[in-house]
């Protein structure tokens, strides 16, 4: 497996955690997390696009 | 800063110190039950995770004068799952840097052997791929010296290319790895004899290592190539998942001793700042 994809998991249980570790009530940590988590997928698609853009024909 | 009345610590250093031994333990024991399922599943899986895409070899403890492992530092905050290595780390001086004497008497019976068999003359690269159990016994020859010698000692098993049956008697100074490695295998190879006792070729191979004797061990020079070698990225990325995994009960510890860093959750939002407009 292609060990880019493994970031996604990572992503999703750093979001969580940090959302745990922000708030208590179980719905206001899931909504949290979510937004973390789509925030740090698209930022590392925007760093994957760059880096591979930056490599094109290397 | 929230009314933090609201929340039901119990004793909050109890509860720390159970976060810090396990993920999630310090919130089960403060009746936070969800809170204790995300931090016991995203940090037990992240750090068990690292383990399993590192070949199990990730977290180690190891300080001396070629090399430190500032990783640890981050896995021991895992709490339990990363304490055994610093028993092993103990365990390795005291065992092989400081007793340089790597064999003891042991049995080799129903000890499973995986490598190849080579016929005298034969270059690396030939040989016949074979997997069985070996029988015997290695004796150390005398306590000051590494020599060895095996007794009775044969491979049954099978060719792995063909499935055929395959039967050899092994005799003379077998070469095996010390007890206690960094590696679960342990390389083991020796001659290989026809029935007038006259050596025809040699195996070369692994036997399995006793899991206490590997896991965890203080990584070496010679293993981390190993692993870089065979594992790439994946092993740089395994070290990763485990620090984080690290990094993140820090975070699950300070929420079992504080409460939750920003509040409760059903503060409203705070009102958007109006000197934009």
């Amino acid at each position: 497996m292609e060990t880019t994809w493994y970031l996604v998991p990572l992503a999703a249980s750093i979001s969580l955690v940090y959302s745990a570790s922000r708030y208590e009530l179980r719905d206001r940590i899931v909504q949290r997390a979510v937004r973390l988590f789509i925030t740090m997928i698209v930022f590392l698609v925007l760093v994957y696009a760059v880096l591979f853009l930056l490599s094109f024909r290397l | 800063m929230y009314d933090k009345s609201r929340l039901k610590l119990k004793n909050p250093w109890i509860a720390a110190v159970l976060a810090f031994l396990v993920p999630g333990a310090g919130h089960f024991y403060q009746r936070r039950m969800f809170k204790a399922g995300i931090y016991s599943v995203c940090i037990l899986g992240t750090f068990f995770g690292g383990m399993a895409l590192g070949d199990w070899q990730t977290c180690y403890y190891r300080k001396d004068a070629k090399h430190t492992h500032y990783g640890y530092i981050s896995q021991f905050m895992v709490g339990i799952p990363a304490l055994p290595a610093l028993v092993q780390a103990k365990r390795y001086r005291e065992n092989v840097v400081l007793d340089a004497i790597p064999l003891q008497n042991e049995s080799l019976s129903g000890i499973e052997f995986e490598g190849i068999y080579r016929s005298q003359g034969q270059a690396m690269t030939e040989g016949v791929p074979i997997r069985g159990s070996l029988n015997g016994q290695v004796a150390r020859v005398d306590t000051e010296s590494f020599g060895a010698e095996l007794h009775n000692a044969e491979f049954i098993g099978i060719r792995t290319d063909n499935g055929e049956e395959f039967g050899l008697t092994l005799e003379g100074p077998p070469q095996i790895g010390h007890p206690i490695s960094p590696s679960p295998d342990r390389m083991f190879s020796c001659q290989v004899v026809n029935k007038e006792g006259l050596p025809v070729g040699y195996v070369d191979g692994s036997i399995p290592r006793n899991f206490w004797n590997w896991y965890q061990m203080p990584l070496q020079e010679s293993n981390l190539e190993h692993l870089h070698g065979t594992l790439g990225k994946r092993f740089d990325l395994a070290l990763v998942f485990t620090w984080i995994a690290g990094l993140l009960n820090v975070l699950a510890i300070w929420d079992a001793l504080e409460g939750p860093a920003y509040g409760i959750g059903d503060e409203p939002e705070p009102e958007p700042d109006s000197e934009k407009d």
